[in-house]
C-alpha cells in the first residue's frame, strides 16, 4: 500500500431540493486523509459534517465534485459498485450501534464477510483478535439486548474493522454512551490507528472526543474553514478555542 | 454461528422470523390455511368421484352392462330367459331394487333395497359375509353392511321392517356383510333380501327391474349388448357402466367448480395477508436493512433477505396445510356426502393436488413478497442513520389507479359475459373466465381503496367529530394525511366482506327462488308422498284422502325416471285441470294460457330451466324418452322454474301419457288445500294417523319450506365452510395491517405524548381512526360483495340452468359489517395500548 492520501475530496457540493425550497449542505468542501491517520470532523449542527461523512462514504451521492478512495474516483460510481466499495473499503461506526438484533455479538461482527460473501473460516483468527481488542472474548455469543450500550458500540467498532477496509467513519460513535464508556470507544479507535495502521474519520461536536485525533477539520456553513493539527498537551483546550473564534 | 457455523442471509433471514413470532405465526397460519384448502378442495373432488366409482363398482361387479325398465314397474320376469339365451351372454342375472324406508324399531333411514336371487347373483357379485351367512331363495331375511348395523344397533338375528303399500313386512337380519364388494354399496346404506321377496313387498309379482349380464370372454360387449336390446323390443334399456360414470361427472361438475373456486378464493386471500405481511416486515426491518446496505449488502441480497423469510414461511406454512389440509377434507367430505347422498368414508389424497398445495403455497408466498422484497431493495443504506428511514412510498400513483381501474373496467366487463352455453367457442372456459372477473373486481378494489380513503374517511368523520369532538377530528386528520396507511386495512376488511356477502348472497338468493317456487308453482297446503319418489300407490286413494276432514281440493301426481337420451331424468306426471288450481307456472318462455292448453295434447310436456338449459333446447323442440311403446319424441310446451327433479333435472307431463306409454297407473304423491277454517297442520296430522300403514311423508306447507330450506342450507354448506376460513385469513390481514399503522407512527404518537395527551387520549383516537377504517372497509365490502353476489349467482343460473334471481342479503351483510367493524376496533386495541405505553423518547426516534 502506497503511502499518501487514502481519501481525497475536491469541491464537493452537496444540496437538497429544488427551487426556493432548495438547501446547501456543502458549498465546495475540499479536503484530504492520509494513510494511518485519525480525523475528527467539528463544526455546529447544520454545519454539514454528517452530510460529508456520508458523501465519503459513498452512502448519498454529491451534487458536484470528486471524492477519491485509495485513488479511485468514486463520484459517479453506479450503486452496484458503490455498494462493492463500501464493502472493501469503508468500515461505518454508529450514533445509534446498528447491531442487527436477531444476531449474537459475534455473529454481528461476522456480517460484512458473510455479505461478501468472504472466507468466514479465514476471518475467524481475525474475528478472535479483534474481541481480544475489544475485550469482549466472554461475550461472544450475547444478543445486543443481552449488551450495555458501550458494549455494542465496541462490537460494532469489531464489525467495522473486520473487513480490514481502507477508512473507518464513524458519526458521533460517543454520542449515545457515558463518559467513561465514550472514553473507551475513543481509546479503542485510537489504538486501531496507531497499532494496526487504521485511517479513521470521525465526526464529533464534543472537544474531548476529537482530542483523540491527529488533526481536527472545522466546518461551519458547508465549507471547511479551519484545520487544526493536534500535538502535545492541552489539545481539548486548543480546541476549544478554535470553536470559540469560529464562534461555535 | 456458535462454534464453526457459518453465517447466511438465510440464517440472517430465520432468525428474523423467529424473533417475532406471534407475527410469523399468523401469517404460517394463513399460508397453512390457504394450502389446507386447496389440498381439501381436491380431497374432497377425488374422494367424491371415487366414492361414486366405489358404489357403481360394487353393484356392477363383474357384469359388462345392464338392462333396465323403461319405467319404475319394471318388466315381466320372462324375459330373463330372453337375455341368457342371447348369443354372447354369460350370465344374466335378474334382480328388483327399490330405494325406501328401513324401519328399526322407532328409527327410519332411508336406504337402497336390492331383491336379489341368491342362487345366482354371486356370480357377478362379491359378497363378503362376517358374520351369520347369505340369503337363502325365498326367505325372510336380509343381509345388511355391518356399518349400517353398528349404527342403529342392529344385531344378528334382530327383525327390521319395510311399510310398503299399506302393509308392514317384517324381516330377520340373516348376515352381516363387510365394508366391500355389495356390502359398499350406497355407501352401506344398502339391504339385501331374496327376489321373491321383493316382488312380493313391492308389488312387482313376477316382475323384475333390472338384469345385469357378463359377456363371454372375447365378445364384443357392445355387440352383444345390441343384440339383447334387438331381442327385447321396446320397454328396455341397455346401460353401459362407464355411462353411469359420465353421468355422474357431469351430476358433480357444478359442486367440483364451487370447491375449485372457492379453493382459489383462498389463495387470493392468503396471498394478500403474505403481501401485508411482508410489507409490514420490510417496515419493520427498515433501519436493520439500511445498516446491512451500508455495510455493503446489495440491493439483490437485501431483497433476498426479505425472500428468504416469505420462502421459510412458504415452507412451514405448506407442511402445515398439508396435515391439517386432510383433516379439513374429512369435514367438507361431511358436507359433501349430504350433498351428493352418499355416504363418502374413504379419503383419497391425489398425488396432483398434493403437488399443487404445495407449489401454490410456496409460490403464492413467494410472488406476494415479491414486490415487498423489491421495496426492500430500494431502502437507502442512510436508512442505517436514521435519515429518510421511511420506507420507500408504497403507493404507486399514478400507476396504481391505472392498473386498478384497468382491473375493475375488465372485472365489469367480464361479468356482463354470458356464462356458459352463452359464450360460444369460450364456453367451456366460462367457469375459470369468470372466476378471474371476480379476482379482478377484487384486486381492482383492493388497488383503487387508497384513493377512496380520503373522500370516505372525511364523509365519515364528519358526523363523528359532532358527536366526539377534538379526537375524532384529529383522528380525520391522520387518515387524510396517510391514506395509504389505512388502505390495506380498509382493502382487508372489503375483501372479508366481499367474501361473506357473495356467499350470503349466493344461498338467500337461492332459499328466496325456491321459496317463491315452493309458493307460487306448487302452491299446496299439505303435501303427502311415498318413501321415495317413484313409490306407487292405488288410485282410488286420491278418492279416500279427499274424505278426510278439512281437505279442500286434491291433485295427485305419478313420477316415474325415464331414459331420456343419454340420461335418465324425474318423469312427473300431473292432472293438468286440477294441477292447475293449485299452481301458477313460472314459465321462463311462452304464456301460461298457451301452455297448459298446449299440455293437454298428447306428448306435450314441460322442462325445468335446468333440463332446457343442459339439452340447450326450448318450446317447441323435441325430446326423446324411452317408452314402453319405443323412443318416442315429446314436445316442448314450456320452460318453467322448477327445483324439483334430480339435481333440477325435470320433465313434467300428463298422467295421462304416464298411462298410455309407460303403462303406469299408480299415484306417486298428493297435493292438497284444506279449507280456511282448518290449519294445514291439523290436516296433515290427520292423513298421517287415516293411513299409518302406508309409509307417507306427510309434510304441511311450513314444514315443506322448512325442508326445502334445509336443503339448500346443506348445498352451501360446504362453500360456507371454505368462506370462514377464507374470511379468517383475510381478519389476520386486518390484525396485521393494523399493527403495520400503528408502528408506522411511532414517532407521531411520541409527538401527541410529548405535547401532553394522554395515553387514553392517544389510545381513543387511534381506536376512532380504526372505526373509520372499519366502516370504509365496510362501505367498499358491501358494494364489491353486493356485485360480486349479483355476478356469481348470475352465473350460477347460466351454468346450472337453476332460474335463480339476486336477492341482496341484507342480513348477512348486517351481520358482516358489524364484525367488519367491531373486530377492526377490537384489534386495534392491542396495537394501539402498545403505541400509547411506548417511551416518550424512544417514539421520538422514529421517522
Amino acid at each position: 500500500m502506497a503511502v499518501g492520501p487514502i481519501l481525497r475530496a475536491e469541491d464537493l457540493t452537496k444540496t437538497y431540493g429544488t427551487g426556493p425550497v432548495q438547501v446547501t449542505a456543502l458549498a465546495g468542501a475540499d479536503m484530504t486523509v492520509m494513510l494511518g491517520e485519525f480525523v475528527a470532523i467539528m463544526g455546529p449542527s447544520g454545519s454539514g459534517k454528517s452530510t460529508l461523512l456520508h458523501l465519503l462514504g459513498g452512502l448519498d451521492p454529491a451534487t458536484s465534485g470528486r471524492i477519491f478512495i485509495r485513488g479511485i474516483e468514486i463520484t459517479g460510481l453506479t450503486d452496484k459498485q458503490l455498494t462493492l466499495l463500501r464493502r472493501r473499503e469503508v468500515g461505518f461506526i454508529f450514533q445509534g450501534f446498528n447491531l442487527l438484533p436477531a444476531l449474537t455479538a459475534e455473529e454481528n461482527v461476522m456480517v460484512p464477510i458473510a455479505i461478501a460473501g468472504g472466507d468466514q473460516e479465514g476471518s475467524r483468527e481475525r474475528l478472535g483478535r479483534l474481541f481480544s481488542l475489544i475485550g469482549m472474548d466472554n461475550r461472544r455469543s450475547h444478543r445486543p439486548d443481552q449488551l450495555s450500550g458501550g458494549e455494542q458500540q465496541r462490537v460494532a467498532i469489531a464489525r467495522a474493522l473486520i473487513t480490514e477496509p481502507a477508512i473507518i467513519l464513524a458519526d458521533e460513535p460517543t454520542g449515545n454512551l457515558d463518559r467513561r464508556h465514550g472514553r473507551e470507544i475513543l481509546s479503542l479507535l485510537q489504538h486501531s490507528v496507531a497499532e494496526m495502521g487504521q485511517t479513521v474519520v470521525m465526526v464529533t461536536h464534543d472537544p474531548v472526543a476529537a482530542a483523540f485525533a491527529d488533526r481536527v477539520i472545522f466546518l461551519g456553513d458547508g465549507a471547511i474553514i479551519k484545520e487544526q493539527v493536534l500535538e502535545g498537551d492541552g489539545k481539548v483546550e486548543a480546541i476549544i478555542a478554535s470553536l470559540a473564534e469560529l464562534g461555535d | 454461528m456458535r462454534g464453526t457455523e457459518k453465517l447466511r442471509l438465510s440464517s440472517l433471514a430465520w432468525r428474523n422470523l423467529a424473533t417475532r413470532t406471534s407475527r410469523t405465526a399468523l401469517t404460517t397460519i394463513g399460508v397453512a390455511l390457504g394450502v389446507a384448502v386447496i389440498l381439501a378442495t381436491s380431497i374432497a373432488n377425488t374422494s367424491t368421484v371415487d366414492a361414486f366409482h366405489v358404489m357403481i363398482d360394487s353393484i356392477t361387479g363383474k357384469a359388462d352392462f345392464l338392462v333396465n325398465s323403461v319405467a319404475a314397474d319394471g318388466f315381466a320376469a320372462d324375459r330373463l330367459g330372453l337375455v341368457s339365451e342371447t348369443g354372447g351372454v354369460a350370465d344374466a342375472v335378474p334382480g328388483i331394487s327399490k330405494r325406501t324406508n328401513l324401519i328399526i324399531g322407532d328409527e327410519e333411514e332411508d336406504v337402497q333395497f336390492a331383491g336379489i336371487d341368491p342362487l345366482v347373483d354371486r356370480r357377478l357379485r362379491t359378497y363378503s359375509v362376517t358374520d351369520g351367512r347369505f340369503l337363502r331363495p325365498g326367505e325372510a331375511g336380509v343381509l345388511i353392511p355391518e356399518k349400517l348395523a353398528d349404527d342403529y344397533g342392529i344385531k344378528l338375528g334382530d327383525t327390521v321392517s319395510v311399510a310398503e303399500r299399506g302393509e308392514r313386512h317384517r324381516f330377520q337380519v340373516v348376515g352381516l356383510l363387510g365394508a366391500e364388494g355389495a356390502g359398499r354399496f350406497m355407501g352401506g346404506r344398502v339391504v339385501f333380501l331374496p327376489l321373491a321377496q321383493a316382488q312380493s313387498v313391492f308389488g312387482l309379482k313376477d316382475r323384475l327391474n333390472f338384469i345385469d349380464v357378463r359377456v363371454e370372454e372375447g365378445r364384443q360387449t357392445q355387440a352383444v349388448a345390441s343384440r339383447v336390446s334387438q331381442r327385447l323390443g321396446v320397454g328396455f334399456t341397455v346401460e353401459m357402466p362407464e355411462k353411469r360414470a359420465e353421468a355422474i361427472s357431469q351430476m358433480l361438475r357444478g359442486l367440483q367448480v364451487g370447491l375449485s373456486f372457492f379453493g382459489a378464493i383462498a389463495i387470493f386471500v392468503g396471498g394478500f395477508l403474505v403481501y401485508n405481511t411482508f410489507a409490514m416486515v420490510v417496515l419493520e426491518q427498515t433501519q436493520e436493512l439500511g445498516v446491512i446496505r451500508s455495510l455493503g449488502g446489495s440491493r439483490t441480497q437485501i431483497s433476498a433477505v426479505i425472500l428468504f423469510q416469505a420462502l421459510f414461511v412458504g415452507l412451514i406454512g405448506s407442511a402445515i396445510g398439508l396435515a391439517s389440509g386432510i383433516a379439513l377434507a374429512r369435514l367438507l367430505l361431511r358436507f359433501v356426502s349430504d350433498t351428493v347422498d352418499l355416504p363418502i368414508q374413504d379419503l383419497t389424497v391425489p398425488f396432483v393436488g398434493l403437488a399443487v398445495a404445495i407449489a401454490v403455497g410456496l409460490v403464492v408466498t413467494l410472488v406476494a413478497a415479491f414486490q415487498p422484497a423489491l421495496m426492500a431493495g430500494r431502502i437507502s443504506p442512510l436508512a442505517a442513520l436514521r435519515i429518510r428511514a421511511r420506507t420507500p412510498s408504497r403507493s404507486l400513483g399514478f400507476l396504481r389507479v391505472a392498473a386498478a381501474l384497468a382491473a375493475l373496467s375488465l372485472g365489469v366487463y367480464i361479468s356482463f359475459l354470458p356464462g356458459g352455453p352463452g359464450l360460444g367457442r369460450l364456453a367451456p372456459v366460462a367457469v375459470p373466465l369468470h372466476a378471474g372477473g371476480s379476482f379482478l373486481l377484487l384486486f381492482g378494489a383492493a388497488l383503487i381503496t387508497p384513493t377512496l380513503v380520503r373522500p370516505l374517511g372525511r364523509a365519515i368523520s364528519w358526523p363523528l367529530g359532532l358527536i366526539i369532538g377534538q379526537p375524532a377530528k384529529l383522528a380525520a386528520d391522520n387518515l387524510a394525511r396517510h391514506p395509504g396507511r389505512t388502505a390495506g386495512t380498509a382493502a382487508a376488511i372489503m375483501i372479508t366482506l366481499a367474501m361473506l356477502i357473495s356467499i350470503g348472497g349466493m344461498t338467500t338468493s337461492f332459499r328466496l327462488s325456491v321459496e317463491s317456487w315452493v309458493d307460487e308453482s306448487l302452491g299446496a297446503d299439505v303435501y303427502v308422498s311415498g318413501p321415495s319418489t317413484d313409490a306407487l300407490y292405488d288410485a282410488d286413494l286420491a278418492g279416500k284422502m279427499k274424505t278426510v276432514k278439512g281437505v279442500d281440493d286434491l291433485t295427485s301426481v305419478g313420477y316415474t325416471v325415464v331414459q331420456a337420451g343419454e340420461s335418465r331424468v324425474l318423469f312427473r306426471a300431473i292432472e293438468p285441470q286440477s294441477y292447475r288450481r293449485f299452481a301458477s307456472l313460472q314459465l321462463v318462455q311462452g304464456s301460461e294460457s298457451a301452455a297448459w292448453r298446449d299440455l293437454r295434447r298428447e306428448r306435450r310436456v314441460f322442462i325445468s330451466t335446468v333440463t332446457a338449459n343442459s339439452r340447450q333446447i326450448g318450446v317447441g323442440d323435441k325430446i326423446s324418452v324411452a317408452t314402453k311403446k319405443g323412443e318416442r319424441e315429446f314436445t316442448v310446451a314450456g320452460v318453467v322454474v322448477d327445483f324439483g327433479g334430480d339435481m333440477g333435472e325435470l320433465i313434467i307431463g300428463t298422467r295421462a301419457d304416464l298411462r298410455e306409454y309407460f303403462d303406469i297407473r299408480g299415484i306417486s304423491a298428493f297435493r292438497l288445500k284444506v279449507e280456511d277454517s282448518v290449519r294445514p297442520a291439523t290436516v296433515a296430522r290427520r292423513i298421517e294417523n287415516r293411513f299409518t300403514d302406508m309409509n307417507f311423508q306427510v309434510h304441511d306447507v311450513q314444514e315443506f319450506k322448512d325442508m326445502a330450506d334445509e336443503q339448500v342450507s346443506r348445498s352451501f354448506a360446504v362453500f360456507n365452510v371454505l368462506i370462514l376460513l377464507a374470511a379468517i385469513v383475510a381478519l389476520i390481514s386486518v390484525f396485521n395491517t393494523l399493527m403495520m399503522n400503528i408502528l408506522e407512527r411511532r414517532r407521531e404518537i411520541g409527538v401527541l405524548r410529548a405535547v401532553g395527551a394522554t395515553r387514553g387520549q392517544v389510545g381513543l383516537i387511534t381506536l376512532i381512526e380504526a372505526f373509520i377504517t372499519g366502516v370504509i372497509g365496510g362501505i367498499l365490502g358491501l358494494l364489491v360483495g353486493g356485485y360480486l353476489a349479483a355476478d356469481i349467482v348470475k352465473n350460477m343460473s347460466s351454468l346450472t340452468g337453476y332460474e335463480i334471481d339476486f336477492v341482496f342479503p341484507v342480513e348477512t351483510a348486517g351481520v358482516a359489517l358489524l364484525i367488519g367493524v367491531v373486530f377492526t376496533v377490537v384489534a386495534a386495541a392491542y396495537p394501539a395500548r402498545k403505541a400509547a405505553s411506548t417511551n416518550i423518547s424512544t417514539a421520538l426516534q422514529y421517522d
